[in-house]
């Protein structure tokens, strides 16, 4: 007996009864059973073998049960570990262990990329989940996006290391002192996090965001958004600072856009100029704002 | 090259979602849909006019809090297979829908390794467990009579099953039994409390902490008709209080377990009928358990020594750390590190972890015992107790980390009194912290690490 054919199992004796109850839909043992052996192909199809690692970075979720017993079928040594962890206390365990893969929520990537090319063994980074919060705040946060041709850069690590340069001039300009990031990193002065930029990617474009933090940014409206047991809170957040903690003072927008853009402007040789959206777009953006908006 | 600069400095929330959505659509309807202008690469940039969150669509919010605070809620809808994803990544459900539903299984042998789970000592990085197949099953089949279900029984586990206990017990001991499992894989205690009822929740495995804050929500109210059966605790040191409190609310026992990550969960749980207040039971099936001086010779009752642990859930060793598991296992028993005592019954006492002992004048010093007395101070709400070296001796000194009750106020030379009063003059405390609250972990521990001098952040990421 093991623990993947206990999975084979129960789907045999109870084929029809719940075996998982996630947000008032039942998963069968049945359809727990070819779930787990859809992504064991899945992983197999990747080139996961038995005693490789696949390490786990999920909350309680019908995900998190299909990777620890798809591994389980493949032989593979599932590592799960604790979703609040941050880059050096996840560094130590995918280096330690030596996972070959992460299955992870999206809103873990950057976490990941971070630490990346410190980890030569870890090949994909498999994510799940709609499980982002971003916190705006007219005091202590800026936004700074993108929809930008592939082509611009050579690859990934071009756009990143494109953006990040330019964003760091950019806050130089600001007057900040040895401000860094690493590789597809967090944007941070010392050990504290500034700001953080990231791209996804959609067919042949790559959407930028990045979110800089002005003035110092209150936790507290985190936790009235969603429960957080109080002895765990200061886990939630990695140290931040911000542009005024670090000046002394919060730069007015137009400062912090004429530095910013100013600073892509030369790194990127490109001119921007001021615009709108147009009539096509116009109609769209009510669409999505609608979506985004709809209780 | 021009670009196009989009600002936005009165932002709702939602633009920060749809703006850039906006221009990615018209950017790849372009390619289809030749007569629609050609939209240059964007940046745009925003800044809020109120306070706002957009969460994920899978995020649950408290929206009615948020209303009250002010704070503009927005949702990033679900990407899709189409939708944009973070680049360079690879998509669950994706490689899920493209495979087949039918896999042949591995022939895992019963002492291979099915999962690591780090683990932290006192200094140094956390070490992987390595848990096999046998491990896992041989846990199911210890608590199978503490962990008695019927057919329609529904676990649910609000312990994170990165967490040994959340795994082996609240996943993979309710898939033994055939049973299901509601998952939370985030809550609040008001909204646990309602879905409990819904969903006819019989056995909850959750942690010390949890079981407080739900006792909170309660109000203290008398929950009539509660679905729940019994429920499970561990991870961290149960207060009686709490079980009794539970009890009158919620009409059910709590059955505390103690065990480590490094023996898959629970070895001892006071039985239900039987239980002794501060203990934590007796061994389960098939775990034997003995107090061993630190020659490793057994001890008799009512001696505290080192907790020893042999049995099939005792953990095959450190991930690639060969000594480390030499030093903690020994012909089949596992030192635990935990310092305890066993009654004529067999009923076992924790009364301290082996790393936290402070040694000062020589003697072994109980941080514990100074603890439970600052806790029994009418002022205190909690207390923990670590030893400093001295200026370059070896000699340690006592320093206490106290939180007052709310609303409270004490002083640290009222609490070096009180200690006077009661304790032996060498376990005085030298210093007294007053704090707001004490650094824990997931599962509600005292962080006793990150009390010491020299505590390094272990999340952060260094500079080369």
């Amino acid at each position: 007996m093991n623990l993947g054919r206990l999975v084979e199992e129960r789907a045999k004796e109870y084929p029809k009864k719940a075996a998982l109850i996630y947000e008032g839909k039942a998963i069968s043992f049945e359809e727990l059973n070819k779930n787990v052996n859809r992504l064991a192909n899945g992983l197999k199809g990747l080139g996961i073998e038995r005693g490789d690692r696949v390490a786990i970075m999920l909350p309680n979720t019908p995900e998190f049960v299909y990777s620890f017993f798809a591994c389980q079928k493949l032989g593979a040594i599932a590592v799960p570990f604790n979703t609040m962890y941050k880059g050096g206390e996840i560094l130590h365990i995918l280096k330690d262990c030596g996972a070959k893969a992460i299955i992870t929520l999206n809103s873990a990537v950057p976490l990941i990329n971070e630490i990346k090319p410190d980890l030569p063994r870890l090949q994909y980074i498999i994510t799940t989940g709609e499980r982002s919060l971003t916190f705006a705040d007219p005091e202590s946060t800026v936004f700074l996006q993108g929809v930008l041709s592939k082509g611009i850069f050579k690859d990934l690590d071009d756009a990143y290391k494109g953006i990040g340069e330019a964003l760091v001039q950019g806050l130089q300009e600001l007057g900040l002192q040895g401000v860094w990031y690493k590789h597809r990193g967090s944007l941070r002065i010392g050990e504290k996090k500034l700001g953080g930029f990231y791209f996804s990617e959609i067919k042949d474009i790559y959407i930028l965001n990045m979110i800089c933090f002005l003035a110092p940014f209150d936790p507290s409206d985190l936790f009235s958004v969603i429960w957080v047991p109080p002895e765990v809170k200061d886990k939630v957040l990695e140290p931040l600072t911000s542009i005024q903690e670090e000046l002394g003072r919060r730069p007015s927008d137009e400062e912090f856009k004429e530095a910013i853009l100013g600073a892509l402007e030369k790194e990127l040789g490109i001119q921007l100029k001021e615009g709108t959206l147009t009539r096509d777009e116009k109609s769209s953006y009510k669409k999505y704002k609608a979506v985004a908006k709809r209780k | 090259m021009e670009w196009r600069l989009i600002s936005n400095t009165k932002a709702e929330v939602a633009d920060l979602y749809a703006l850039p959505a906006t221009v990615a659509r018209a950017r790849i309807l372009r390619r289809y849909i030749p007569v629609l202008r050609n939209t240059a690469d964007t940046i745009i940039i925003q800044r809020v006019a109120k306070k706002g969150v957009l969460a994920g669509s899978e995020v649950v919010v408290d929206r009615e809090e948020a209303e009250k605070k002010g704070i503009e809620i927005a949702v990033r809808p679900k990407g899709g297979r189409k939708g944009a994803r973070s680049a360079e990544t690879i998509s669950l459900q994706e490689l899920m829908l493209k495979a087949k539903d039918k896999f042949t299984s591995e022939e895992s042998q019963p002492d291979e390794t099915a999962a690591l789970i780090y683990t932290s000592g006192t200094t140094g990085n956390p070490k992987g467990a390595m848990l096999t197949h046998e491990n896992f099953l041989a846990e199911c089949e210890a608590t199978s009579d503490i962990i008695t279900t019927t057919e329609g029984d529904k676990f649910t586990t609000l312990v994170p099953f990165f967490h040994i206990y959340g795994l082996a017990i609240g996943l993979v001991v309710s898939l033994f039994r055939g049973c299901g499992t509601v998952l939370f894989p985030q809550y609040s205690p008001r909204q646990f409390l309602k879905r409990t009822g819904e969903e006819r929740i019989s056995i909850l495995i959750a942690i010390p902490t949890q079981y407080h804050h739900l006792l909170l929500a309660s109000k203290r109210r008398t929950i009539t008709q509660s679905p729940l059966k019994y429920c499970i605790s561990g991870a961290a040191p149960m207060p009686v209080m709490v079980i009794e409190a539970f009890k009158e609310i919620f009409g059910v026992d709590i059955i505390e377990g103690y065990g480590l990550t490094e023996t898959t969960a629970a070895v001892a749980v006071n039985p239900q009928e039987r239980t002794k207040p501060g203990s934590v039971g007796i061994p389960v099936k098939g775990v034997q358990i003995r107090i061993g001086d630190n020659q490793g010779n057994e001890l008799p009752p009512h001696q505290a020594g080192e907790v020893l642990v042999k049995g099939k859930v005792v953990m095959k060793g450190y991930y690639n750390l060969p000594e480390e598991t030499q030093g903690v296992l020994r012909d089949g028993w596992l030192c635990t590190g935990d310092i305890g005592y066993q009654d004529d019954e067999g009923y076992l006492y924790i009364t301290d972890r082996k790393k936290d002992i402070i040694i000062k004048g020589g003697f072994n010093i109980s941080p514990a015992e100074i603890e439970e007395l600052l806790c029994s101070h009418p002022k205190v709400k909690e207390a923990a107790v670590v030893g400093q070296k001295e200026k370059e001796g070896r000699e340690e000194a006592i320093k206490a980390f106290v939180v007052p009750v709310e609303g409270e106020e004490v002083t640290t030379v009222e609490l070096i009194r009180y200690c006077r009063m009661r304790l032996a003059s060498n376990k005085i405390p030298d210093a007294v912290e007053l704090r707001e609250d004490l650094p824990k972990s997931a599962t509600g521990k005292v962080l006793k690490k990150e009390l010491r001098q020299g505590y390094k952040d272990r999340r952060v990421i260094e500079r080369e």
